[in-house]
């Protein structure tokens, strides 16, 4: 996305309200301000300066344009209309009044600006990590993305390339088949932090996608012959723009990719960005150029069993999705026919195809739906803090246009128009809600700003986009500067007919008892909201804190983790396992390094744990995929694994031996049970890494050793099986190196000796393992963060809006009360009496509320690390300070009955 | 119908426009008046005055349209607008006239 340009609504918005004759210069001379702006604060800062030009404009262009529209005897004084000048007039007097009463602007402008500022930064990342938007492509309602779907396994698989080739065939439903999977090479000549982030597609990619290049052209058919392909490249505009400066000439220099030389022949349209969410890609290259790209090998493209494509289609004319899939179940079968060693009923195997259209396609539907819970959470909370905000205001503005009927009244009997008295009134909402929607943008935008420079749990090239939504913007302004006109208007109606006799002298008049059953409910949904509000983000604490209480199973200080592949591509095992092993006794020679151990994955590294399986034998004629580790002698001891009996991995375990196996307690637990497992047999059928199934012939293995199991709160541990790395066959290794001093004193050391490529430190850039382990949890520690201050505006908002209905509803009755006590009741009795109705409120709005917590709290179940959504602390917590914070609403005017003279408060009125 | 008294932000933004010479548009006035003032308008209210300043009679406005982009429009104040601020300065500095040493500086 271009950063600098200026926002597209607002300038329209601004130009609407221009005269003709200045509208273009105007434009440009806003757009020269926004640029200068954008260099000096950020886009960000730049882009809510350019929409507050929107109201700023509106308030001087729109109001002469509607004022010079009238009859010009209406100026009376100097170029200002006789509305401009009664609105001038209004919002002075606001003002004014406002600056009297700080309690109702203060509350007002704070609660709307962070009731914004939370449901326009929730929506913001909600929309970008769920979003459906497909980008900037040509008819996106033609396009499909395509997935292979596995037997017992993942719904939306990738597809292998000869499978592609096969689905591209199909053209009586597809105009065009398009194959993309990422690859992530290196700008030649940078650090080893200069990734570069492609796209290998197809030569017919951007067909499919239905777009052109901005500059240059497409691939050539003759470019892209598989096997035969050219090196030509394709910028994304972003790279374009970033590294190579908008340089117009780009077109036939020349570029260096992993040491081999592109020709750039186009630039992509801005905006496309990529076809996985939050990966920005810097351009795309052609599959099948000789000698492979990344992993895009010879061998990867001719074997059906490496799925590693993602596909996307483009409908022909009048072809359905449901013609798409029809034809797709045909060619699976004739598949599954032709290819029984790929395509099958076996667990692991390809089953079928599954079809999306392309805008559900941004992130991967299974993905989808564990992050849809979480943020359907986020999101209510935040409509709820928005929600807490409208509440606050209608209330304090009601109150506020209660106090003032006498006023009106006075103003009415001097003769002002109802109108007139109706815009006076509402004048107050308007600005309140200008004032904090202001400030919630300001706010809104800090926080996104904020959330998208956080740390990734992993060191991937993902960036997300998170420049605020102007939609999600508007509509969050709309929704709080709407209920505060509302807010303010139904008084304000009400108040512009008062019966004026009881108002002038200080009377209610007759509404009164309707309105305060309106600011009853209004105190008991403010109540009602914040409690639940307040108990989910505690709630969402306690599952954090319990979360820390999590025991990975090893002992990970002082250890530093590198992640390495053989040196080429298809090397034999032995050679591969030789270097690896010649790798280790390298590092172990070194002064800064203690010990070294060699496994096929890391255990405890949330990204790699489940990365090997092996497919066990589970009975008669069932079998299951368990996660597997290949590991050297030493190395469960040097994690201090602990071993529950038998013995580890040892150095007898070598190729030409038995094969051995240990495995931890939940193994035993779920093919053995009540058995103590050691001296059993694992029978290994298939062997399979990342997605990639292993040309592996079966195996049995002797049960060696139990290892007790990692504990994660609220987890169920899986079974795990441990072999020994001097009997597997590495396609990869986890270098643990155990350092003399710090683990971090280590990694520069890995970098240097083991000559990391970028393509290596995707997965994992070398680390020390304890960090690797807290990332797990440094998401959950950011939401504890959000959440615990969601809960604390929470509490605050809702206190604020109650003080303002409770003390309302307390002061209403003081006059009864003061005359009761002026008739002979003792001032303890009234006085209770008073703080037992504001706590009547309060405990009907916290019972409600306990109630929505509970069902909030149902959605997030699985995050909350195996805290009971009942738990004492949170919705304990939750009652007794928000009961609290009712006591004190109630408390404060009702001790005035006890410190007063009745008389003097009933002379107030 | 020409006028024949000032504002004071209409006599800032005339005297900015002179200020910025020949190439007067509104970002140099904006600065002129920023820079000297050391106060920030909106652009909103300088538009607006350069209109009313225009419809008024105080200054003319020329459209210059660049190779590509959109065209910006430049300010000049006219005779009439010269002699208003002549006249203007005239009854200041007349008001001014004894008071030097009661407000002098510093």
């Amino acid at each position: 996305m271009n950063r600098t340009a200026v926002p597209a609504v607002a300038r329209r918005l601004v130009g609407a309200m221009l005269p003709v004759e200045w509208r273009e210069p105007i434009l440009r001379d806003l757009a020269e301000l926004y640029e200068r702006k954008a260099a000096r604060r950020g886009p960000v800062i730049a882009r809510i300066w350019y929409w507050l030009q929107v109201p700023s404009f509106a308030v001087r262009f729109g109001l002469t344009r509607i004022g010079s529209r009238g009859a010009s005897h209406a100026r009376e004084g100097p170029g200002r209309p006789r509305v401009a000048r009664d609105a001038w007039y209004d919002v002075q007097h606001a003002v004014r009044t406002l600056v009297k009463s700080p309690l109702v602007a203060i509350v007002s402008v704070i609660s709307l600006s962070v009731g914004i500022a939370a449901s326009a930064t929730v929506f913001t990342l909600a929309s970008a990590f769920l979003g459906r938007d497909p980008g900037p492509i040509g008819e996106p309602d033609r396009v499909v993305a395509i997935y292979t779907a596995e037997t017992e396994g993942r719904l939306y698989d990738e597809t292998s390339f000869q499978d592609y080739l096969d689905v591209a065939s199909l053209t009586d439903v597809f105009g065009s088949v398009g194959a993309v999977r990422m690859g992530v090479l290196e700008w030649s000549g940078g650090g080893a932090r200069d990734r570069a982030l492609v796209e290998i597609v197809t030569g017919n990619w951007f067909d499919v996608l239905g777009v052109r290049p901005v500059l240059g052209r497409p691939f050539s058919p003759a470019e892209t012959v598989v096997g035969n392909a050219a090196a030509v490249l394709v910028l994304s505009h972003a790279a374009w723009v970033d590294r190579f400066g908008s340089d117009p000439g780009i077109i036939g220099r020349s570029a260096e990719l992993d040491g081999r030389t592109y020709t750039v022949v186009g630039v992509g349209p801005p905006g496309l960005a990529g076809r996985f969410l939050g990966m920005r890609v810097d351009g795309w290259v052609p599959v099948g150029i000789p000698g492979g790209t990344y992993h895009a090998t010879d061998r990867e493209l001719s074997d059906r069993r490496d799925r590693d494509y993602t596909l996307f289609a483009r409908l022909l004319p009048g072809a359905s999705i449901a013609e798409a899939e029809s034809r797709l179940d045909g060619l699976a079968t004739g598949l599954r026919e032709q290819y029984a060693d790929t395509w099958g009923d076996q667990s692991g195997l390809a089953a079928g195809f599954t079809v999306l259209p392309v805008s559900e396609s941004r992130i991967p539907p299974d993905g989808r739906a564990a992050m849809t819970g979480l943020a359907a959470f986020a999101m209510v909370l935040a409509l709820m803090v928005l929600l807490v905000a409208c509440a606050n205001v209608g209330g304090v503005l009601s109150v506020r246009a209660h106090r003032r009927t006498r006023e009106v009244a006075i103003r009415a009997s001097l003769g002002a128009s109802r109108w007139r008295l109706v815009r006076l009134l509402l004048t107050d909402g308007v600005l309140l809600s200008a004032t904090g929607g202001a400030l919630g943008l300001l706010l809104a935008g800090r926080a996104v700003e904020g959330i998208g420079s956080l740390p990734l749990p992993f060191d991937a090239p993902i960036r997300l986009d998170t420049s605020i939504d102007a939609r999600v913007l508007l509509f969050t302004l709309a929704v709080a500067v709407g209920s505060a006109m509302v807010a303010g208007l139904a008084p304000a109606l009400r108040g512009s007919r008062p019966d004026l006799q009881p108002a002038l002298r200080g009377e209610d008049g007759s509404g009164g008892r309707r309105r305060f059953g309106f600011q009853r409910l209004l105190a008991v949904v403010q109540i009602t909201v914040a409690t639940a509000l307040v108990a989910a983000s505690g709630l969402a604490l306690r599952s954090v804190q319990a979360a820390s209480g999590l025991d990975p199973g090893i002992d990970a200080r002082g250890v530093a983790l590198a992640w390495k592949e053989p040196p080429r591509e298809n090397m034999p095992p032995e050679a591969a396992r030789r270097h690896f092993l010649d790798l280790a006794d390298r590092l172990e020679a070194m002064p800064e390094v203690g010990q070294v151990a060699l496994a096929r994955t890391a255990d405890a590294y949330f990204l790699l744990e489940d990365m090997s399986a092996v497919r066990i034998a589970a009975g008669e004629d069932r079998s299951e995929w368990v996660a597997y580790n290949a590991v050297t002698p030493g190395y469960m001891e040097m994690l201090g694994m602990r071993l529950l009996s038998g013995r580890p991995i040892g150095a007898g375990d070598r190729a030409g031996a038995p094969p051995v196996a240990v495995v931890n307690q939940a193994f035993v637990d779920r093919y053995w049970p009540g058995s103590g497992g050691l001296g059993q047999r694992v029978r290994v059928l298939g062997w399979r890494d990342f997605d990639t199934a292993l040309d592996r012939p079966a195996e049995t293995l002797d049960v060696v050793g139990i290892v007790a199991d990692a504990r994660v709160p609220g987890e169920t541990t899986s079974p795990r099986i441990w072999l020994s790395f001097l009997q597997d066959e590495p396609v990869h290794a986890v270098i643990h190196a155990r350092s003399r001093t710090t683990a971090s004193a280590l990694v520069p050391v890995l970098y240097r000796e083991l000559e990391l490529t970028a393509a290596e430190t995707i997965l994992l850039a070398p680390s020390s393992y304890d960090s690797l382990i807290g990332r797990r949890f440094a998401g959950n520690r950011i939401l504890s963060r959000v959440f615990g201050a969601a809960g604390l505006f929470a509490l605050v908002l809702a206190v604020l809006g109650v003080y303002g209905v409770v003390s309302f509803a307390v002061n209403r009755r003081l006059r009864e009360m003061a005359i009761r006590q002026a008739i002979g009741a003792s001032s303890a009795h009234t006085t209770r009496k008073l703080i037992a109705e504001g706590m009547r409120l309060a405990a009907a709005g916290v019972i409600i509320g306990l109630a929505v917590a509970g069902a909030l709290a149902g959605l997030a179940r699985s995050e909350l690390n195996g805290v009971s959504p009942a738990d004492p602390f949170a919705i304990g917590g939750a009652v007794v300070l928000l009961l609290l914070g009712a006591f004190a609403a109630a408390a404060t005017p009702a001790r005035r009955l006890l410190r007063v003279h009745p008389m003097d408060i009933l002379r107030e009125e | 119908m020409p006028k024949d008294t000032l504002g004071e932000f209409e006599h800032l933004v005339l005297l900015a426009i002179l200020q910025a010479g020949d190439d007067a548009y509104g970002v140099p006035v904006m600065d002129e008046i920023q820079q000297r003032t050391g106060r920030r308008f909106a652009p909103a209210a300088v538009y607006v005055t350069l209109r009313r300043l225009e419809e008024n009679g105080l200054i003319r406005s020329r459209l210059e349209d660049p190779a590509e982009g959109r065209p910006r429009r430049f300010v000049e104040v006219t005779d009439h607008g010269l002699a208003l601020l002549r006249s203007t300065r005239r009854a200041i500095t007349s008001m001014w006239e004894g008071l030097g040493p009661v407000l002098e500086d510093g």
